[in-house]
């Protein structure tokens, strides 16, 4: 029992989970019936993007990168469905291309930086540019939109007490899996901790690299979709806050951002907390312009408390030899 | 069929040559010891054979066949397998996931078989006794360890050549044992095996040949019957080597007087507390078994164990902090260079500058001069620190603290991994540093390397630490490696915790 609250303070998604607790207590003051599986639905309806977000930009900063494109992935996928669903595709065929052009842009990514070796920063800042001009070539204004019925089944419960947008998170939680609990896994925590050794290991560390940016791209895309089920329509700024919060939300989550430790539940957490701080300011009246101000203030206050708590957990071992 | 032979080897970063030629052969399951200074370029030999580096021209015959590396993937999936000095061990993962790294085992070919990884690791790991640190994040293992698990490592992939540089610095002589017995059967299975080592004693017992390096090329292959110690630093020097220590000193001012006098500090991870007075000038060497807590009393002096208290100099001192502690004139050398030594990427100037001038703001020190006086090869003091060889790197360290005149200088195994006269150097560094008035607190896992420092030097002491306490000091002839091994073997009255 010991040993197991033991592992679970030590887990590095440990603070984000008490944060969201703290914050969902504070939340349940303002929000009416905010313990209800109604609130919860309507609350994943709007995060899920933003969780599926912080988990591409997880695996990422697991193998020491970052992905500054994801935010205007996001937008490109968005606008590219309402699109083609606009010329009359079907919708699950414009999802799929909406998926796959979110794979093209982190294929890009995964070319630049693993076989050319660009810096992640700089690469991902040029092909964000890229994606962001894109996605306002293919819709220059706000508009156009998806079938209701697609809006409505996103909404909904599905055996009415699974929230739809659930489905998003478990499709993005077996990508994940299919990291966590495959040799790539393994390698792409060794690359966050030191690329050098990985490589002298024997580790395709190129390689890895390549896979890690496509698998954001492709995650940036699902959580277009997610996004598109709760707009419904078209906007090619509409993925602009997602970079930023993306990684907010993996820093509050215990991911380290010198790579190499943390974990996607991590994300998610962060992610929640970041819902509800949000959603706090919402149903504190805040003006709308100062809305942007207060998220900001948010993202900064609990980025600040994640790297405090971290700092407390996971003291500094000088010693270097010591046989017990 | 030729098993193993590396024909004229060139390597040169820009303007620094690495190995200007370097030629030789080994037989299946011969025991190879490659021997050479600093910069001699026996490390950028490891490398290239390795896959990690490539080499400007010549070629190497591997089975007979051309043998071609571009990466480290490439040579071990020709079961070329090297270990290295710098370890090249992930610390944010377990010891069995290390070990498994270069190729790990799946089910399905798709999903990491952990039963299996267990499996790989434990049989390997049980070969050297560490069984029961398979699931240890590499992170909390001390220094000693990490070369065993790095050793294992290379074990895990079945290695038709071996190359192992430098392993052996770090470890304690029951480990010695442990590593020379499975090199040796890896020999009598028809493994190459080439041991980059500065340890003669090793080298003499392990080794059927030794090739000998200087500057970048190679002197000379000799078999191991036909050469002596002397015979060997010889060449690896050029010239007859120094003695160790220099002649005594005559007179230290304030010899008798206390410099150091520490009272009931606690030793935390040993819950012990320690006592200790140090006089002015003097040699102080730190031996025992592994971990009996000679790194954590040197490393508490340093404040690095939270806040200590101490009289230095007549002058009652409460450390608070590291900083705290390099003000009040104490320096710390670690043998982990990588993490407490050098700024790897940083210039040798800035490396040198590092204590004197940001961290006290004194007046830059003459680099030039305080380099040469040591005999560190460069080419000019802008350049990364990196580029320098191991031993190199650690005399520029050395100088860093020595450059700022500390009233006691302590030593965590500082000569891990440097040659043999390099370590002589340093050693001889040390001397004048006592002879000045400083004292020297050093630890070694080498017991001939105290016994080196300590014996002829004036005013000395080796300490023999066991369970966090000193139980044994031995002073003037009574230092001999036996007696420090006897006295560092736990007996009746002497309970380990």
């Amino acid at each position: 029992m010991n040993r197991t609250l033991n592992k679970m303070t030590n887990w590095t998604s440990f603070p984000s989970l008490v944060l969201i607790i703290v914050l969902a207590i504070v939340n349940s003051f303002f929000v009416h019936k905010f313990f209800s599986l109604n609130y919860a639905s309507s609350f994943l309806t709007s995060y899920t993007p933003l969780i599926i977000c912080a988990m591409a930009q997880t695996i990422v900063l697991l193998g020491r990168g970052i992905d500054l494109s994801i935010g205007s992935v996001v937008s490109l996928v968005n606008v590219t469905v309402v699109t083609l669903v606009g010329m009359g595709w079907s919708l699950p065929l414009a999802m799929l291309v909406g998926v796959l052009t979110g794979m093209a842009v982190g294929i890009l990514n995964g070319f630049v930086i693993g076989i050319l070796r660009v810096t992640p920063l700089l690469a991902t800042l040029a092909t964000s540019s890229i994606a962001a001009g894109a996605a306002l070539w293919i819709m220059p204004y706000p508009g156009g939109s998806v079938s209701i019925d697609y809006v409505l089944w996103y909404q909904s419960l599905i055996f009415g007490f699974i929230p739809a947008p659930l489905i998003f998170i478990v499709v993005a939680l077996l990508i994940w899996f299919l990291w966590r609990y495959t040799p790539a896994g393994l390698q792409l925590y060794a690359m966050g901790k030191d690329i050098h050794k990985t490589y002298v290991s024997g580790v395709p560390v190129h390689r890895t690299q390549f896979f890690i940016y496509m698998t954001s791209g492709i995650l940036s895309g699902i959580a277009a979709i997610a996004l598109t089920g709760n707009t419904g329509a078209g906007d090619p700024l509409i993925g602009e806050s997602y970079t930023l919060h993306a990684v907010a939300a993996s820093v509050i989550g215990g991911v380290s951002l010198m790579g190499g430790s943390g974990d996607t539940y991590g994300s998610i957490f962060g992610s929640i907390f970041l819902g509800l701080a949000f959603q706090l300011v919402f149903v504190l009246h805040f003006p709308s312009y100062y809305q942007d101000l207060a998220s900001g203030v948010i993202v900064l206050v609990g980025i600040i408390g994640a790297s405090l708590m971290k700092l407390r957990s996971s003291r500094p071992r000088i010693m270097s030899t010591s046989s017990r | 069929m030729t098993f193993f032979a590396v024909k004229s080897i060139a390597k040169r970063y820009g303007s620094v040559v690495a190995i200007q030629e370097a030629s030789l052969e080994i037989k299946p399951g011969e025991i190879r010891a490659i021997l050479g200074g600093n910069g001699s370029g026996k490390s950028t030999l490891a490398k290239i054979i390795g896959g990690a580096v490539s080499p400007d021209s010549g070629e190497i015959i591997f089975e007979g066949k051309p043998y071609r590396a571009a990466s480290p993937a490439q040579a071990k999936q020709q079961k070329v397998i090297i270990t290295s000095q710098e370890l090249s061990l992930l610390t944010n993962l377990t010891v069995e996931e290390n070990l498994v790294l270069p190729a790990i085992p799946t089910k399905g070919k798709l999903f990491t078989n952990r039963k299996e990884m267990r499996k790989q690791a434990l049989q390997v790991l049980d070969r050297v006794g560490l069984s029961h640190i398979a699931e240890v994040l590499v992170e909390y293992l001390p220094e000693n360890q990490k070369f065993m698990v790095e050793f294992c490592k290379a074990l895990l992939q079945q290695p038709k050549l071996l190359v192992i540089d430098e392993i052996t610095s770090a470890l304690f002589r029951e480990e010695v044992e442990i590593f020379k017995q499975i090199v040796k059967e890896l020999s009598q299975q028809g493994v190459g095996i080439l041991f980059i080592s500065h340890r003669m004693g090793e080298i003499f017992s392990l080794c059927d040949s030794v090739t000998v390096m200087r500057n970048g090329q190679v002197i000379g292959t000799y078999n191991i019957a036909d050469v002596n110690e002397d015979m060997l630093v010889e060449m690896l020097t050029g010239t007859k080597a120094k003695s160790a220590v220099r002649p005594a000193v005559e007179h230290i001012e304030d010899a008798d007087k206390t410099l150091l006098s520490v009272r009931d500090m606690l030793l935390p991870s040993f819950g012990t507390r320690i006592n200790l007075d140090i006089k002015h000038g003097e040699m102080i060497g730190i031996a025992g078994l592994q971990g009996q807590g000679q790194s954590e009393f040197v490393r508490a002096l340093f404040g690095m164990l939270g806040p200590v208290r101490f009289r230095l100099d007549d002058k009652e001192v409460h450390i608070h902090s590291v900083r705290r502690a390099v003000k009040e004139g104490m320096a710390f050398l670690s043998g982990d260079r990588e993490r407490e030594g050098t700024f790897s990427i940083r210039s040798i100037s800035e490396n040198l500058e590092a204590v004197n001038t940001s961290a006290l703001s004194r007046k830059p020190l003459n680099q030039k001069e305080l380099l040469d006086s040591y005999g560190v090869k460069f080419d000019n003091v802008k350049q990364p620190i990196r580029t320098l060889s191991g031993g190199n790197q650690q005399k520029v360290v050395i100088a860093r603290w020595t450059g700022v005149k500390p009233k006691v200088l302590l030593a965590d195994d500082p000569t891990k991994g440097i040659d043999v006269q390099a370590r002589r150097d340093v050693h001889a560094i040390f001397s004048d540093l006592t002879a000045s008035g400083s004292a020297v607190i050093i630890v070694s896992s080498d017991d001939e390397e105290l016994v080196n420092l300590t014996k002829n030097h004036p005013n000395s002491r080796v300490l023999v630490m066991y369970g966090g306490q000193f139980v044994h000091t031995l002073r003037g002839d009574d230092i001999t490696v036996h007696n420090i091994i006897s006295a560092s073997l736990p007996r009746e009255g002497v309970e380990s915790k």
